[in-house]
């Protein structure tokens, strides 16, 4: 009980402070360019931190859930707990980058147009790059763990192949869009700042071959459990497990979503237009949203199953 | 190939349409130029270029976005139709390898939840046929395996008790060859003479019964056999010592076998001195050893140029006092080759022959190349 109030803790925590820093934050030269006023904007932030907020609190419940789950199972050493285990760790590493992403990013609207915009920038392109390729990585290693243990031999190895392919396919066109973006490393116009404030090789090696291999890690968790669920025999740990995945696709696609976003560049952003911007917004925070909704709502099925018995 | 993969495939070659599509302007991304246009008015070309392009951003933005979130919605559907479908299968993997106590999970309301209670139901169906079917066949093998005992300890007793009024007729017929020989004329002397003969043929059938029928009970110690030197040395202790007939015997390296080296010596002896007995009017005789190697067995044949056989009547050969040749023509008890069958049977193997009349035969016998089964 008192660990979930933790999580519940940091989730109240940094909502206050994400609120404090979104609402507080001085106007934003580059919002001339959407043609919005202070209120106009004021309301945005207000239709976007709401979801936002929710996600963390989904997140925080879905991993407080899980790790309760995963502390009450007697064997510890099977190796569906083994998994679970991997998940929750390795997921609190996604959370805790998505988290983090979020503050400084309230906290560089602060510092627009000083000499610590780019460095703040650098920061959170790199929280939006390790965190998660750390999390996916120790998921990844659950998940192979279980494709290596002798009592999980039957279990159909995934489709690799399937995999690199999609993978290939979504990485091209990132990569594409990363690389025709003008302002990716500086930016001549004082109201669109560069993306990564970085030289090509180092946005290469530190952040596009990182976020690739994220990319990779996800897919493969994700077709290995989608191998592993059918083979399951008991209700709630099949019902809990898929709702998982889910959870794990859906914050995959944010991720790819996001990055995708972000490699187009503020210039482009703008130039789309107010709604195609805002929309994009908007999925990026629902699908994030599904995802931690997913996790959570397995998490509570796996608990629920142990309850029950 | 399984459902989730084809799936998974065909939404793939599906996607590749609008992911050309979307290449297309890709590669022709931010190069555009009034070039090839006619300049009707005169107006500022940068700002025709930056509508041009800020519409080809939108497109490729949206069709981006679109695809990612195409590609997120035919995993959840594919994931949570194909979840159950390749769940039932994996049960039916599990029932096909005899888990008749796995049931499929009812995981939802719909014709998939159907089909898993139906299934579940044929499942209690078929395993209650299992368990009736299992005990019959136990309780069947149980009356067999009581009423082979019986008919072993039948013909055991009969084929021992046969003897001792056999060996007394044999005797007295012997005393009376001796010791009133002189009594006797030319056709008593004769008479005499074939009782002994018959009451002789008459042990070594009783004595071939008992062996047959100590089979039955004896247990296999298997054992690794060189089956090339016990061949060898089986046609070297048979092959008649001071023969006329030119007999050639070829035998070739053969793979070692794992079985009861006295019951497999027997097999040796039985089919080699048969090869030796029916080639004996043949002045040319050849006798070949050899083996083959199979995916779970090794076969070993004795292949001969004797008197052969008509290939109508291969299934008598292996029956008990099954005969194809008069006792006159070649002398035994038809009890040889069904003692090999039976030896053979024991580890698992199998017996079969080809053979003509006057171009000889080929007996193989196959073992299992592991431990066999008794």
């Amino acid at each position: 009980m008192k660990k979930k109030w933790l999580y519940y803790g940091i989730a109240i925590l940094v909502s206050t402070i994400y609120l404090s820093l979104s609402f507080f934050t001085p106007q934003n030269p580059s919002a001339s360019r959407l043609g919005l006023s202070q209120e106009q904007i004021f309301l945005l932030r207000f239709t976007i931190a709401i979801p936002y907020i929710a996600t963390w609190f989904f997140a925080m419940y879905g991993l407080s859930t899980l790790e309760k789950y995963v502390g009450s199972v007697r064997n510890k050493n099977d190796t569906i707990t083994q998994l679970l285990h991997s998940f929750w760790v390795g997921l609190l590493w996604v959370a805790i980058g998505t988290i983090l992403v979020a503050l400084i990013g309230g906290i560089r609207s602060y510092f627009i147009s000083t000499t610590m915009y780019p460095l703040i920038t650098i920061i959170m392109n790199y929280l939006y790059v390790f965190p998660s390729l750390v999390g996916f990585f120790i998921m990844h290693r659950g998940v192979s763990d279980l494709r290596s243990s002798q009592d999980l031999s039957v279990y159909k190895q995934s489709n690799s192949l399937i995999n690199t392919f999609i993978v290939l396919i979504i990485s091209a066109f990132y990569v594409f869009l990363i690389f025709t973006n003008p302002t990716r490393q500086f930016s001549t116009d004082p109201t669109i700042p560069a993306t990564y404030y970085l030289p090509d090789i180092l946005i290469a090696i530190t952040i596009v071959i990182p976020i690739i291999t994220t990319w990779w890690l996800g897919f493969s968790i994700a077709f290995t459990m989608g191998d592993l669920i059918p083979y399951l025999t008991r209700t709630e740990l099949f019902r809990g497990i898929t709702r998982i995945l889910y959870g794990i696709w859906a914050i995959i696609f944010t991720s790819i979503l996001i990055q995708s976003l972000l490699s187009l560049g503020t210039g482009k952003l703008y130039a789309i237009g107010l709604g195609l911007l805002l929309f994009l917004i908007y999925i990026f925070v629902i699908l994030q949203g599904i995802g931690y909704f997913f996790l959570a709502f397995g998490a509570n099925t796996l608990l629920k199953s142990m309850k029950g018995r | 190939m399984g459902i989730r993969t084809k799936f998974l495939i065909i939404f793939l070659l599906i996607s590749i349409v609008p992911l050309l599509t979307l290449s297309y302007f890709s590669f022709d991304y931010g190069r555009n130029t009034l070039e090839e246009w006619g300049h009707v008015a005169r107006i500022n070309e940068e700002e025709i270029v930056q509508s041009i392009n800020d519409l080809r951003d939108i497109i490729f933005i949206s069709s981006f976005i679109f695809i990612i979130l195409i590609t997120l919605v035919t995993l959840f559907f594919v994931y949570s139709i194909t979840g159950p479908i390749v769940h039932i299968a994996s049960i039916a993997g599990q029932i096909r390898k005899g888990n008749f106590s796995k049931r499929a999970l009812v995981l939802s309301a719909d014709e998939i939840g159907e089909l898993a209670k139906g299934f579940n139901i044929m499942l209690d169906s078929l395993q209650e046929v299992h368990k009736n079917l299992e005990k019959k066949v136990h309780e069947r093998t149980r009356q067999l395996e009581a009423s082979n005992k019986d008919l072993e300890a039948f013909s055991y007793s009969v084929s021992h008790d046969l003897r001792a009024p056999l060996r007394a007729i044999d005797g007295f017929s012997q005393i009376l060859e001796e010791d009133y020989a002189a009594k006797f004329d030319h056709e008593g002397k004769r008479v005499i003479a074939t009782i002994r003969n018959s009451t002789q043929q008459m042990g070594t059938l009783i004595d071939d019964l008992l062996s047959f029928s100590r089979l039955g009970r004896k247990a296999i110690k298997s054992e690794t056999i060189d089956m090339t030197e016990l061949a060898k040395a089986i046609f070297d202790e048979l092959k008649p010592a001071n023969s006329k007939r030119n007999m050639q015997f070829t035998i070739s390296k053969m793979p070692k076998a794992y079985a009861d080296s006295m019951l497999i010596r027997q097999v040796w002896a039985n089919l080699l001195s048969n090869a030796i007995k029916f080639t004996n009017k043949k002045e040319n005789t050849s006798i070949t050893v050899g083996s083959t190697v199979q995916k779970e067995s090794i076969v070993y044949y004795v292949k001969d140029n004797g008197a052969g056989f008509n290939m109508k009547y291969v299934g008598k050969l292996f029956g008990v006092f099954q005969r194809l040749h008069s006792p006159q023509e070649f002398e035994g008890s038809g009890v040889g080759l069904a003692i090999v069958a039976r030896i053979i049977s024991k580890h698992g193997g199998n017996v079969w022959t080809k053979g003509k009349v006057d171009k000889g035969a080929t007996f193989y016998f196959s073992l299992p190349k592991r431990k066999p089964i008794s």
